[in-house]
């Protein structure tokens, strides 16, 4: 029988262990394995090569904060260079947890840079919303509709907006109405809503599933 | 190093912004207050369980009771 990926906690794919990429037929690089032992070693030269590593992702959060600093202007130097070593200490946690998951697939280094990259992109993301209202009643339902249409598209898009803006009022439930509309519709990024619910983001991933299993449904039977 | 676990105290908006959700689906105003504070309770099961019909006192003593291990 064929086995089929699962879903992490994530909501991440993850393939059965017998179809997960194994280590490349030649074993890790020197280089990569070296940075394994380290990592896992006590004492002085454990630390050392923590130390290492978390210069190594600095720099490379540094790189992705700056990347994205054209589109934040308001976030001063001390704040993104703040955001930046954040990103690098809870990339390097991530990568402790996670040493028996590098297969060598890549160089060790390289593997490690997306964790910073990752960290970097969510907190950028993150702080642009600090302190921003968080909208979570539809702002304006003009924003969704198409303005260049013919008379009778234009009118068979509004029926349809019609039904979902009803099926959304009256079949989700208040909450899930709230998370919907502010992820699907405001733009909210599910990372900063989880944060100001102090939830997870599964938690909310889970809601929107359920909600949008619910509108379509509901649209089936009205469409 | 920098330690890496943080949980930064809300601003005073967000305080508000997460009372205002509370309130919306239910929860009395002082109780309301009280949790919008404080950022170890996950708003979001709090709600689905008031929204699933639990009494919000209820739905914060069983997700304060799995959080800390305490016996009710």
């Amino acid at each position: 029988m064929k086995a089929f990926p699962t879903a992490t906690v994530d909501g991440r794919l993850q393939l059965p262990a017998r179809e997960r990429p194994m280590a490349p037929p030649g074993g890790l690089d020197a280089e990569s394995e070296a940075w394994l032992r380290d990592l896992r070693g006590d004492g002085g030269p454990g630390e050392d090569a923590r130390a290492r590593l978390h210069e190594l992702l600095l720099r490379a959060a540094r790189f992705e904060v700056a990347r994205r600093r054209g589109a934040h202007p308001y976030l001063g130097a001390e704040e993104l260079d703040e955001i930046a070593n954040e990103a690098a200490d809870d990339a390097l946690m991530s990568i402790l947890r996670k040493l028996d998951e590098f297969r060598g697939l890549s160089r060790f280094t390289t593997w490690a840079y997306k964790f910073a990259l990752f960290e970097a992109a969510v907190k950028v993301r993150r702080r642009a919303w600090h302190g921003r209202q968080v909208p979570l009643e539809p702002e304006g339902w003009e924003r969704v509709a198409s303005t260049a249409l013919e008379p009778d598209a234009d009118l068979e898009q509004r029926e349809l907006l019609g039904a979902i803006k009803t099926a959304i009022e009256e079949s989700l439930s208040p909450h899930q109405r709230r998370v919907l509309v502010a992820v699907a519709l405001n733009g909210v990024p599910i990372d900063v809503l989880a944060e100001r619910l102090s939830t997870t983001r599964g938690a909310l991933y889970k809601t929107l599933h359920d909600a949008r299993a619910k509108l379509r449904r509901e649209l089936e039977v009205e469409l | 190093m920098a330690t890496v676990a943080r949980m930064r105290p809300a601003g005073a908006e967000v305080v508000g912004w997460r009372r205002e959700q509370l309130v919306l689906s239910g929860f009395p105003l002082p109780l309301a207050a009280g949790i919008a504070k404080d950022p170890s309770y996950d708003l979001h099961r709090l709600i689905e369980l008031v929204e699933r019909g639990c009494l919000p006192e209820l739905a914060l003593r069983i997700l304060a009771r799995l959080e800390t291990g305490e016996a009710a």
